[in-house]
């Protein structure tokens, strides 16, 4: 069985690596190859002729495609994804820090997206076809359907607003940020905040991002209700649960020691196939919060046609998702061999 | 070539039946019955468009000063924008665009993708292996950031999003098909018909790519709620419809400055983004949960 795993993780890992080829492949013909101009998107707005030509020839774009690929690749290996237009920074650090934020975002919506989920979901398959299945199932729907940015301004208008409960965006108070500084360790201020027992930013940063992770969870939240309840139901139907079931054992107790236990594998894969929606949601959820990670950062290059800085954004985390998709196939294994087969 | 016609008109009757259990089952569900009303009254909405609006003018973009960022009332239903236009009227007329656009993209992608899909499943080797690694190329990205950096690249308008998220969608259907493909590919029919001597281009057209439908359509069905929010994002991002196109992802956008004072800017072109999504998920839920063997009705607790 271990060789298995372990074959299964080489071939893995070496079909991850052609994908990754293949998406470098992608961004540069998107960047190179098709109209556009690129050109004077990279130098920005009102473009005269003689700063496009330059760009042209700074870009390598007047050399032949294969030269300009070999460029764009040597660059790349090396971690150049050139410099913001909007920022003057190299656009790898700023991708690292706001991805570090995002990050930070995305796995606090997913705890709440989780927890809620899996309640929801066990419960709607223990009750199927009944009211609370409808008001389950009815529930998950609404957190799938939801535009992430308009569910963002609903959150910001009631609670931040109206209720005055909540910030209005930012990750931390400017009071706190100035008195309390948190020093950036691993970039997420939750945990960076912790090793320095700063317990003030702390608390600080986790009510602002609750609003915007809240915003967020919805969609992993209505895919792992409904990823649960289908598994649940295909569970309960189970010899062995009925016979469970059958020996009196509580109900409670066959829902959630012996069936969900089943049901883990495949919350693994909702947590896999909503982690590339919460990376596209928290950009649209983070400009209305204000939130500084990717979003916020590809909001603004949008608005300045900063280009390098958004395909550089694009680049960095479609290659960070692979390899995410990468560690949830090797886990999935890990927990269900038959995968490995 | 007779035996594969008499086959085909089988299988034909076969469909048929199993539409009809189909439409059975949805009929019976409320909740597929709910989501079918909800899209047949935006239909009708989009249809009706400048007949149903109140102010088909101020929908169309016209400015009416005068009555700048007023709330809801019995003459204004959702308030006016920033440039006194009827906010409903606008949603009205945004039904069309949001119901084309998504049909746009998702029968462009299924156009694209089944019949690489199909193809790659059924010749399997290397064209198949070819074809598969390409989609999985583009699988890699996550949805919708690959269709930001195409459009971002041909510059905003509502014709590249739509370019941008039907390049960036295919790969979807090609992997669902391939998996069909792979699945019917070695099924006594389609083996009879290569034994007879169909060649493999109409095995492929008749044969491979009806197996496909059923699947193919449960995935439409959502696909167009997913791609009515595909398309909004673009819009809010500033990279799809421009001003005063009444789209519903671009008023949310620009009511984005207004709504902390005026609630009702961004909240009904929000609404209505909702209620049309929750329609497709409702539908397509309901006929994905008919057509699974695996959750065959059996209540146990």
């Amino acid at each position: 069985m271990v060789k298995g795993l372990g074959q299964y993780v080489l071939r893995r890992v070496a079909h991850a690596i052609v994908v990754i080829l293949g998406v470098i492949l992608i961004t540069f013909i998107v960047s190179h190859v098709i109209p556009g101009n690129p050109a004077a998107l990279w130098v920005g707005a009102h473009p005269t002729a003689q700063q496009i030509q330059a760009a042209k020839e700074e870009l390598g774009l007047d050399k032949p495609l294969f030269v300009q690929f070999y460029i764009y690749i040597t660059n790349l290996l090396r971690g150049d994804l050139g410099v913001s237009i909007r920022t003057h920074n190299a656009v790898l650090s700023d991708v690292a820090v706001g991805l570090a934020a995002t990050l930070e975002l995305i796995i606090v919506a997913f705890i709440l997206a989780v927890s809620a989920g899996v309640l929801l979901g066990v419960y709607s398959a223990a009750h199927r076809d009944r009211l609370p299945d409808h008001f389950g199932r009815i529930v998950a729907i609404f957190g799938v359907s939801m535009a992430p940015f308009w569910l963002a301004m609903i959150l910001q208008l009631v609670f931040s607003q109206a209720l005055g409960l909540f910030p209005l965006g930012g990750r931390l108070t400017s009071t706190v940020s100035t008195v309390y500084p948190v020093k950036p360790i691993t970039g997420f201020n939750l945990i960076d905040s912790l090793i320095e027992g700063n317990f003030i930013a702390f608390g600080d940063t986790l009510w602002h991002v609750f609003l915007p992770a809240l915003a967020l969870a919805a969609y992993p939240f209505g895919l792992t209700v409904r990823m649960i309840r289908t598994m649940m139901i295909e569970v309960l139907q189970e010899n062995y649960t009925r016979s469970a079931l059958a020996w009196g054992l509580p109900t409670r107790m066959v829902l959630f020691k012996y069936a969900l236990k089943n049901a883990v594998s495949s919350t693994v894969i909702a947590l896999g196939m909503s982690f590339a929606y919460a990376l596209t949601g928290a950009f649209l959820d983070e400009i209305i919060f204000v939130w500084p990670g990717l979003g916020t950062y590809t909001a603004l290059s949008i608005l300045a046609l900063d280009y390098p800085a958004i395909m550089g954004t694009v680049i960095v985390v479609a290659i960070f998702y692979v390899s995410i998709n990468l560690l949830v196939d090797i886990f999935q294994a890990f927990l269900d061999p038959r995968v490995t087969l | 070539m007779m035996e594969s016609s008499a086959l085909t008109g089988s299988q034909k009757r076969q469909r048929f039946r199993d539409i009809r259990i189909i439409l059975r089952l949805l009929v019976g569900n409320p909740l597929s019955l709910a989501g079918l009303a909800i899209i047949t009254l935006f239909i009708l909405v989009a249809a009706g468009g400048p007949y149903v609006a109140p102010f088909p003018r101020e929908a169309e973009g016209a400015p009416d000063l005068p009555h700048q960022l007023l709330p809801p009332s019995s003459q204004y239903l959702f308030g006016t924008d920033e440039l006194g236009r009827d906010i409903f009227s606008r949603i009205i007329f945004g039904a069309r665009i949001s119901l084309l656009t998504s049909a746009i993209v998702v029968v462009s992608a299924i156009a694209l993708g089944l019949p690489l899909g199909a193809v790659a499943g059924y010749y399997g080797e290397k064209l198949g292996a070819v074809i598969m690694r390409i989609t999985d190329m583009f699988l890699a990205f996550p949805p919708l950031l690959l269709a930001l950096a195409v459009a971002a690249t041909l510059g905003g308008s509502m014709i590249n999003a739509l370019i941008a998220l039907i390049v960036t969608w295919w790969p979807w259907y090609t992997r669902l098909a391939y998996s069909q493909a792979l699945a019917t590919r070695n099924l006594p029919y389609v083996e009879a018909a290569r034994a007879i001597g169909v060649a493999d281009p109409t095995i492929v057209a008749r044969h491979i790519l009806p197996a496909t439908l059923a699947p193919i359509l449960v995935q439409a069905t959502l696909d167009l709620g997913s791609a009515i929010i595909a398309v909004a994002s673009l819009s809010f991002l500033g990279l799809g419809a421009q001003p005063p196109t009444p789209d519903w992802g671009l008023m949310v956008n620009t009511g984005k400055t207004y709504f902390l004072q005026h609630w009702w800017y961004a909240t009904f072109p929000g609404l209505a983004i909702l209620a049309l999504v929750v329609g497709f998920n409702l539908l397509g839920d309901a006929i994905r949960e008919s057509i699974d063997p695996k959750l065959s009705r059996r209540r146990l607790i």
